[in-house]
């Protein structure tokens, strides 16, 4: 894990950047296909890049003793990891409202179904477009779904990864809708393994960009 | 003129503060009572607790996973539940507390997402805090292990006292 730690802070601020411009392509993509399906504005931030020790990881994620519903979506494949989608219970609320505008949000059963959707459009239009980006074959597994601590959740996935390295590398985004209000965060967390393939993806793009703009950092 | 009890006034300067302290993921506290040890959000995670009710000195580690095995380089032992455990006690022997006096509770070690691929951790969190704890001598009290839901635990040091919250609404004392 040292190695893929030591190459991820041997990139060039530029390269970091480009890792960054794949996740903002992708997670548009994701954004928007929810906004068409929903007929909701939604807009998704641009995602940090984070390596962490795991313990130090779910600081960066707000309160993590609130109620939030957690859907868990692995990806397996060339490039390995796990997406987790934190709706906190507001933002499952106003998902549930806008999904059910008749009613139904009492019902747990329509309302998880709702929220897997969520998970699969979400993982789906991300992994396809980071596995058009990498050429690497990606495969996202059916979503999980549960209730509880933000917090309880996340470190679920966190001590996972961690038990087979000591540092993390996750991507985190945030959606809302046109005011503003919190829906869902958006955490990626990628498996060491999988990582040296996504930094020769990020140089491949860089030298891509690179020869178009014909000059060098 | 009504009698009074002296006996139910409160005396003065002998106000009680209880002070708490929070123990984040992958730490440790030692605190001597008035005070409690609060963390907060155990999924796979274990709070092992150990208590001495002759001293009134408890201590609380919030544990990621099972074993450290032969990592190199800088450790954080509340990280590991052997480390933990380990680190707790040295602190304890410091204050003057013997491993016989200690006796120790759990509670954690959840699985967060029955079903997927994990790899059990909080179950083996459960595993390597027995058998640490079994290895120093210490008796387990009480534990609350397992399930598939989270927790927030109080730890008071004035009874030993471990409170486990739930967002399903359940509070347990172990």
């Amino acid at each position: 894990m040292s190695d893929n730690i030591d190459s991820l802070s041997s990139l060039t601020r530029r390269e970091i950047s480009t890792i960054r411009e794949i996740c903002s392509i992708a997670v548009a993509q994701a954004a928007g296909t929810l906004s068409k399906l929903m007929d909701i504005g939604v807009t998704l931030s641009v995602p940090d890049l984070h390596v962490l020790p795991p313990e130090e990881m779910s600081s960066l994620f707000g309160e993590m003793n609130v109620s939030a519903v957690g859907v868990l979506i692995p990806f397996r494949g060339d490039i390995q990891g796990n997406m987790l989608l934190l709706f906190p219970d507001d933002g499952a609320g106003e998902l549930n409202r806008i999904l059910f505008p008749q009613g139904g949000v009492e019902n747990r059963e329509l309302a998880d179904s709702a929220f897997r959707e969520i998970g699969n459009i979400l993982s789906g239009v991300f992994l396809t477009i980071l596995s058009r980006l990498s050429g690497q074959i990606i495969l996202n597994l059916p979503p999980i779904i549960a209730r509880d601590m933000a917090g309880a959740l996340l470190d679920a996935i966190l001590a996972d990864i961690g038990s087979t390295s000591d540092r993390i590398i996750a991507l985190s985004s945030s959606m809302e809708d046109s005011s503003e209000n919190p829906l869902v965060k958006v955490v990626i967390i990628l498996d060491p393994g999988g990582l040296d393939l996504f930094l020769e993806a990020g140089k491949r793009l860089v030298k891509l960009d690179r020869s178009s703009h014909g000059s060098g950092e | 003129m009504e009698a009074v009890n002296e006996k139910k006034l409160p005396r003065p300067g002998r106000v009680r503060v209880m002070v708490s302290f929070a123990v984040g993921v992958s730490e440790y506290a030692i605190k001597r009572d008035p005070a409690r040890i609060i963390t907060y959000g155990l999924g796979s995670c274990l709070a092992i607790a150990l208590y001495s009710k002759n001293n009134r000195i408890g201590s609380m580690a919030h544990v990621m996973l099972p074993v450290a095995f032969d990592r190199v380089g800088p450790l954080k032992p509340g990280k590991y539940a052997d480390t933990a455990v380990s680190a707790m006690l040295r602190g304890m022997k410091e204050k003057g507390i013997r491993s016989q006096d200690l006796v120790a509770k759990l509670a954690g070690g959840a699985e967060m997402f029955p079903g997927s691929i994990t790899r059990r951790i909080g179950a083996r969190n459960a595993l390597s805090a027995r058998k640490t704890l079994r290895f120093y001598g210490i008796k387990i009290l009480s534990e609350d292990i397992g399930g598939d839901y989270g927790r927030s635990v109080e730890f008071f040091l004035d009874s030993g006292d471990l409170q486990v919250r739930t967002l399903k609404g359940a509070v347990i004392k172990i």
